[in-house]
């Protein structure tokens, strides 16, 4: 269908086959990302304890939604966004083993987490002073570490339906399981941080 | 009893990710600057991509355009009857097999230049 009017070059535009404007879906496709960049930066973060590897991540993740699922209703894009960004943090995790093993058989093995500092990290616009932001970042650095040792799936879990806040259905298409799998994972992994972080932490 | 445990855990599971849905938010909130701007600049480049797959659905409107076009050759062809055998297949009588087959043949390909100056010698006479 043609919507141009006139002569009015300006203002042509085409109705794709999903039956939206492509500069329509542009903007849509912009303040998806606007919406979600932060918080998926923050997720791919706490998986894989650096910042700069995760804004790559989200990089590409943005890349891959934008040239392969930008026809797809706007709905689906949540969850479509976070596999994608769950498979490149799995990704960084395998490599990373490799890379350790490697490091292993050389004799010099390193611990990603030794040399990451989350309080460092997130410096903060607010002007706070450090005392103050020490005291509002400590309980998300141990909730931060408290999620670092769940098991990977667990991790995932909590993190697309509790942080992000994707249903059930939104978190199975993200992790590539069933629902009632997301379920077990997400109880589980409430239940375990409950347990670990104890009653008094908030 | 145990209705009354599972609903305070409910509870206390609720108030436990409310918290720490809240403390995740405030670390989103402080992402400093330099780190906004990377994530818009990454966001750019991937509309960018995505401007450029648009051009390609626009230009994958003409598809069914180029189908009909492609739908109505064929059916052209058909119409007018596809080449007949005779016309696709190269003559391979049992004449030719004979042909090729006969050893004589090969004895006159050893002596292929005296031939082919019999051959020349006859055209020669045929003009003179």
């Amino acid at each position: 269908m043609n919507a141009c009017v006139g002569g009015f070059a300006v203002s042509c535009t085409r109705v794709s086959d999903t039956g939206v404007r492509p500069l329509q879906r542009e903007e849509e496709l912009n303040r998806f990302f606007a919406g979600v960049e932060k918080r998926a930066l923050r997720i791919a973060e706490i998986a894989i304890r650096d910042r700069d590897e995760a804004l790559d991540l989200v990089q590409d993740a943005m890349l891959k939604l934008a040239s392969k699922y930008s026809h797809k209703d706007g709905q689906e894009w949540a969850p479509l966004f976070y596999r994608i960004l769950q498979n490149a943090v799995r990704d960084h995790h395998r490599r990373g083993k490799v890379r350790n093993k490697v490091m292993v058989w050389f004799g010099g093995a390193k611990n990603d987490d030794s040399d990451y500092d989350v309080i460092a990290a997130a410096t903060d616009p607010k002007g706070r002073t450090p005392e103050e932001q020490l005291q509002t970042t400590e309980a998300m650095h141990t909730l931060e570490k408290a999620l670092a040792a769940l098991p990977g799936r667990q991790r995932e879990a909590f993190m697309l339906r509790a942080l992000e806040g994707l249903d059930v259905a939104g978190t199975a298409l993200a992790m590539g399981v069933s629902a009632g799998s997301v379920k077990t994972h997400y109880f589980r992994a409430v239940h375990s941080l409950r347990n670990s972080l104890g009653e008094h932490w908030q | 009893m145990n209705e009354h445990k599972e609903i305070r855990d409910n509870e206390a599971d609720e108030r436990f990710i409310a918290q720490a849905k809240a403390h995740f938010e405030d670390s989103v909130r402080s992402l400093d600057g330099a780190t906004q701007s990377r994530l818009n600049q990454a966001r750019q480049k991937a509309l960018a991509e995505a401007a450029t797959g648009a051009g390609f659905a626009r230009w994958n409107q003409w598809a069914p355009v180029a189908g009909v076009a492609v739908a109505a050759v064929f059916a052209i062809v058909l119409w007018r009857g596809s080449p007949s055998l005779d016309e696709r297949m190269p003559v391979t009588t049992a004449a030719d097999f004979e042909l090729l087959l006969n050893q004589d043949d090969f004895e006159m390909l050893e002596d292929f230049e005296f031939y082919s100056w019999i051959d020349i010698d006859d055209v020669g006479s045929n003009v003179g």
